[in-house]
This record gives structure tokens, C-alpha cells and sequence, in this order.
């Protein structure tokens, strides 16, 4: 077994990665078996691992290019717009309208940054990325990941003010 | 104050909204704070966004059916030791049987030949998926691929 990759870290970055997939695949279901299907192919190609670098951009490189595979596998077409909405709709169900309209208004000021900045947001807010982690998945250095992230919280600011 | 001490407390306030200040940049920061009011009101709407995106992701998170990751190669086993069994006596049926049909003079010539045919296609087309499967190994297409 790979040094530090054992089945409990495998499972805390399967449900991190949970949020991200459903990002991308606009659907649950998928979601949850791309993370599964991650996990076992991460576990499968363990001794590939290299310990010195954080596990969880690891893993999700392989959830990101699992997930990419499942959307082409749609022969392309865009996602479902029922499926789109299922993200900040699913606020109304439980929590009250003003929080539901709030979360709405947050993704669509998401949805709506630069790619490079709804990036680090996706990763630090709905993935609980680390600083470290966020720079090995984008391949950039920490004191961009820092200024990329300022920027980005910025941008939302200001478009939801 | 130079652009590099911006970028500086920028990136503290980044820390702030994160939780990942120690005490001494939490204290830094405060001071800075309290003599630049409009970045102080910055930082707690920033902060606020983080609280709702945290929602958004606790709520996500709740029903996500994520199991515990274990290795179920016993699993695996079975299914491919059943799925052999059942290519195997599918292959030894339908061998038998278009055997029995080719060597057999009483069956016209052209269901003879389109047995022969299609048999022969079966295999080819077995055999190249195969080749393919083989040529793969080794190469894991989920590594390091920038897209």
C-alpha cells in the first residue's frame, strides 16, 4: 500500500469530491458513482501515488477526467436544464426562502465568474480544498492560488451587492 | 502603502475568511483592518459568502449516499468467474451447433455459408477487441491528462 493512502483517506476525499462531480454532472446519482468509481481506480493504481504530494488532487484529477468521460459519453449535449437547476433549487426544500434565495443568487454569481476564478472557488468552497491542494490540482503557485482566490471573492462581491 | 503590502493583507483576509490565521496574523490583520474600515467591511461581506456557499455544501453533502471505500475483490472475482462460465458454455453451444450445421449436407449451401459467415465475423470481431483490451494494459488514461 502506498505510504499515507489508506481506505479512510480514500473515503474522506470520496466525499469531498462529491460536491465537485455534482457540479460537473448536473446529476446525483451520477455523481455518486463517479465518486465510487474514482475511489476504486485510485485504490487501484495506488502505488502510483506519490506520498509527497497532497492525495486529494490526486484523486480529484482522476474524479475530473471521470466525470469529463461521463459528460462526452452524453455524445456531448449539454445537461439536462431540469438537472442544471438541482442545485440551488434543492435549498427551497429545507431551509427557508430567504436562505434558498440567497444560494441562488451565490450560484448564479458562481456560474457566472472567469473559469480561472470559479475554479478556486469551486475548490475551496465546495470541496474544502487546502491552499496546498488548490495549487497541485491548478498547477499554479500558493501566492497565486491566494490572489486568484481574493479576486474571485471580489468578483462575487461585487456582483452580489 | 506599496502594491506587495496589499497583495500581503489580501491574502491574510483570504486566511480570515478560511479560518487558517494563527493568533500573531489574526492580530495583524486586525490592526490593519481597523485602519482601513472599507476593507474590514469587505472581509465580513466575504465572509458571509463563505457562510452561504458552506450551506450549500453541508446540504449537498447530507444525503450524498457515499459509501466507505472498501476493496470488494470477492466481488469482483465471482462476477468474472460467472461471467466466464456463461461466455464459455454460450461458445461451446453455439460452436457445436454451427459445426453441426456446417458438416451437415442436408442444410442448404446458404445458411451453410451464413453460418460460416457470421461465425467467422463473431470471431474476428472478438478477436480485435481483445487485441485492443491487450494493447491497453499498462496505460492508465486517467494520468496526469490535461484537458
Amino acid at each position: 500500500m502506498a505510504e499515507g493512502l489508506d481506505r479512510d483517506v480514500l473515503t474522506a476525499a470520496t466525499r469531498r469530491g462529491f460536491v465537485a462531480a455534482l457540479r460537473i454532472l448536473k446529476n446525483r446519482d451520477e455523481a455518486e458513482e463517479a465518486c465510487q468509481e474514482a475511489a476504486a481506480r485510485a485504490w487501484a493504481a495506488r502505488d502510483r501515488y506519490d506520498p509527497s504530494r497532497p492525495f486529494y488532487a490526486w484523486y480529484h484529477r482522476i474524479l475530473k477526467n471521470l466525470c469529463l468521460d461521463r459528460l462526452a459519453s452524453r455524445n456531448n449535449k449539454p445537461a439536462d436544464p431540469e438537472a442544471a437547476e438541482q442545485l440551488p433549487s434543492e435549498a427551497t426544500q429545507e431551509s427557508s426562502m430567504l436562505a434558498a434565495e440567497d444560494e441562488r443568487r451565490v450560484h448564479a454569481a458562481i456560474e457566472a465568474l472567469p473559469e480561472d476564478l470559479r475554479a478556486v472557488i469551486e475548490l475551496r468552497h465546495f470541496e474544502d480544498a487546502s491552499y496546498a491542494e488548490m495549487a497541485d490540482i491548478l498547477e499554479i503557485p500558493i501566492g497565486t492560488v491566494m490572489s486568484r482566490l481574493y479576486r474571485a471573492r471580489k468578483t462575487l462581491k461585487e456582483a452580489l451587492s | 502603502m506599496t502594491v506587495k503590502d496589499e497583495a500581503y493583507f489580501e491574502a491574510l483576509m483570504m486566511k480570515a475568511v478560511d479560518g487558517f490565521l494563527d493568533r500573531a496574523e489574526a492580530e495583524e490583520l486586525d490592526r490593519w483592518l481597523a485602519a482601513n474600515p472599507d476593507r474590514a467591511a469587505e472581509l465580513e461581506e466575504m465572509t458571509s459568502i463563505k457562510e452561504v456557499t458552506d450551506q450549500m455544501r453541508q446540504r449537498l453533502m447530507a444525503d450524498a449516499r457515499i459509501e466507505p471505500f472498501r476493496e470488494d475483490g470477492g466481488a469482483r472475482a465471482m462476477s468474472w468467474l460467472l461471467f466466464t462460465l456463461i461466455f464459455a458454455g454460450l461458445a461451446l453451444l453455439c460452436g457445436f451447433g454451427v459445426v453441426q450445421m456446417l458438416s451437415n449436407p442436408e442444410v442448404p449451401g446458404a445458411v451453410r455459408w451464413g453460418a460460416g459467415l457470421a461465425t467467422a465475423g463473431t470471431l474476428g470481431l472478438f478477436a480485435r477487441v481483445l487485441w485492443t483490451r491487450i494493447r491497453s494494459l499498462g496505460s492508465d488514461p486517467y494520468e496526469e491528462i490535461d484537458r
